[in-house]
C-alpha cells in the first residue's frame, strides 16, 4: 500500500486504459446488471475493494 | 460392489519400467510390493501421442499433491482430463520434481551409467514407437516432497506400504508409462528401488460414475482446428516463406474510459493504491477493478482453469 500523506483528496476524473479484451469482460459485467455502466462499475469496484480492506481483524 | 475381473497384470522389477494400453473405462491399478518406493508415470492419447499429461497444468488445477478426486490433465491447447485419481491409498504424490535423468546421476554423483526414469520411460515407450525426445515430466505417485523455503521444494522419505494403491480411471484411451523410480541414491524412495504390480480392469458404473464432469470448451482445440496438421517428421527447423501471422483479437485496442472520482472516492483510492503504479491514477485504479473482479467472480485459484461447474464469472 502506499504511504500515506497529508495532502487532502480531490474530486478529480481519472482514465483507465482499457483493450478491448478487458473492455469485453467490464462490459459482459455490466450486461449481468452488476452495475448500470463502466464508470459506475469501476465506482462500485473501488468502493467494495476498499471496504473489503477497512474492515477489522477478527480475533481468533 | 465387487470389482471387475483383472484383464492384465504385471510386475515391474527395478531399473525397468512398463508401457500399457488402458482404454477409456479401464482403471489402472499401480500397487506397492514392498512399500516405499515412488513411481513415475506419464501417459499419452493412444490415439494420438502429441497430446499427453501435462504436469504443469495439473499442478495449477491440483495444487503440488493431487490425490483421491483429483484429474490428470492434458496440456494446452488440448487441456483434457485424460485420467481420474479414483483410490489412493497413501495420498502422497508429487507434481514438482520432473523425472530423473542421467544427467542428474553423472554431475551429482559420477555415474555414466545409472537406472534414471528418463531412460527407462523412454525404453518402456520405445514399444510404440516414441523416441527419448517424447518422454515428459512425470507425475510421481506415492514420493513425498515439501516447499522447503520460499524458493526451494525437496524430497523427504516416504511411508508408503505393501499393498498401498492408486486406482487411475482412463477417461479416454491412453498408453500409460510407468516405471520403478530410478533414485537409489536418494530420499525418494528410501534408498532402495521395489518392485511394483500393475493391473488393469474395467471399471465398474459406479466407479464410472465417481468422476466427476469437466468443461468441454470451444477454447479445447483438436489438430482439425491446427493451421498446421501434419507432424513435423524431420528435425531442423526452417522459416516457412510463406507464412503470414495470424494472431487472434489483433491489433489489440485500447480506449480510453473516464470516471469522476469525488473526493471521497479519490481518498478510498489511495489507501488501496499498489506503490508501483506511482502517481499514475488511472493504472492504480485499472489494478483495483480487476483485483476486485477476481474476489467477487473468479470460481478458480489464479491462473487455473476452472473445472467444476460452479463459476459465478460474469
Amino acid at each position: 500500500m502506499a504511504e500515506p500523506t497529508n495532502r487532502q483528496p480531490t474530486a478529480k476524473t481519472v482514465t483507465l486504459r482499457l483493450n478491448r479484451q478487458q473492455l469485453e469482460l467490464i462490459d459482459r459485467t455490466v450486461a449481468r446488471g452488476v452495475a448500470p455502466d463502466r464508470a459506475s462499475l469501476v465506482r462500485l469496484a473501488l468502493k467494495e475493494y476498499a471496504a473489503s480492506r477497512n474492515q477489522p481483524k477478527q480475533r481468533t | 460392489m465387487a470389482a471387475n475381473k483383472v484383464i492384465f497384470e504385471h510386475v515391474i522389477q527395478p531399473g525397468t519400467g512398463k508401457a500399457v494400453e488402458v482404454r477409456a473405462g479401464q482403471i489402472l491399478r499401480i500397487e506397492q510390493v514392498e512399500g516405499g518406493q515412488c513411481v513415475d508415470f506419464n501417459c499419452f492419447n493412444l490415439n494420438d501421442y502429441k497430446e499427453f499429461m501435462h504436469c504443469g497444468r495439473t499442478r495449477t488445477v491440483h495444487g503440488f499433491h493431487p490425490s483421491k478426486g483429483t484429474f490428470l490433465w492434458s496440456g494446452p491447447p488440448r487441456e483434457r482430463a485424460m485420467m481420474f485419481i479414483l483410490e489412493d491409498t497413501y495420498g502422497r504424490n508429487d507434481v514438482l520434481f520432473p523425472r530423473c535423468s542421467a544427467y542428474l546421476y553423472e554431475s551429482a554423483y559420477g555415474f555414466d551409467v545409472h537406472t534414471n526414469c528418463q531412460d527407462i520411460q523412454a525404453e518402456a515407450q520405445r514399444e510404440y514407437g516414441l523416441t527419448p525426445d517424447d518422454v515428459h515430466d512425470s507425475f510421481n505417485f506415492f514420493m513425498c516432497t515439501e516447499v522447503s523455503g520460499p524458493h526451494r521444494a525437496q524430497i523427504t522419505r516416504q511411508e508408503s506400504r505393501a499393498g498401498d494403491y492408486v486406482d487411475l480411471l482412463a477417461l479416454i484411451d491412453v498408453l500409460a508409462v510407468t516405471n520403478v523410480c530410478g533414485a537409489d541414491v536418494m530420499r525418494t524412495s528410501n534408498f532402495s528401488l521395489k518392485p511394483l504390480r500393475l493391473s488393469v480392469r474395467p471399471a465398474t458404473d459406479a466407479e464410472r460414475a465417481a468422476a466427476p464432469p469437466t468443461p468441454i470448451l470451444r477454447s479445447q482445440r483438436t489438430p482439425e482446428s491446427f493451421r498446421v496438421r501434419n507432424i513435423k517428421a524431420d528435425r531442423e527447423l526452417r522459416a516457412d516463406p510463406m507464412y503470414q501471422p495470424e494472431f487472434r483479437n489483433v491489433p489489440l485496442t485500447v480506449e480510453d474510459v473516464a470516471v469522476e472520482l469525488s473526493a471521497n472516492e479519490m481518498a478510498a483510492l489511495a489507501a488501496v493504491r499498489q506503490p508501483i503504479y506511482g502517481d499514475d491514477d488511472g493504472a492504480a485504479l485499472r489494478d483495483v477493478l480487476f483485483s476486485w473482479w477476481e474476489e467477487r467472480f473468479l470460481a478458480g485459484s489464479s491462473g487455473a482453469p476452472v473445472i467444476s461447474n460452479k463459476a459465478d464469472s460474469a
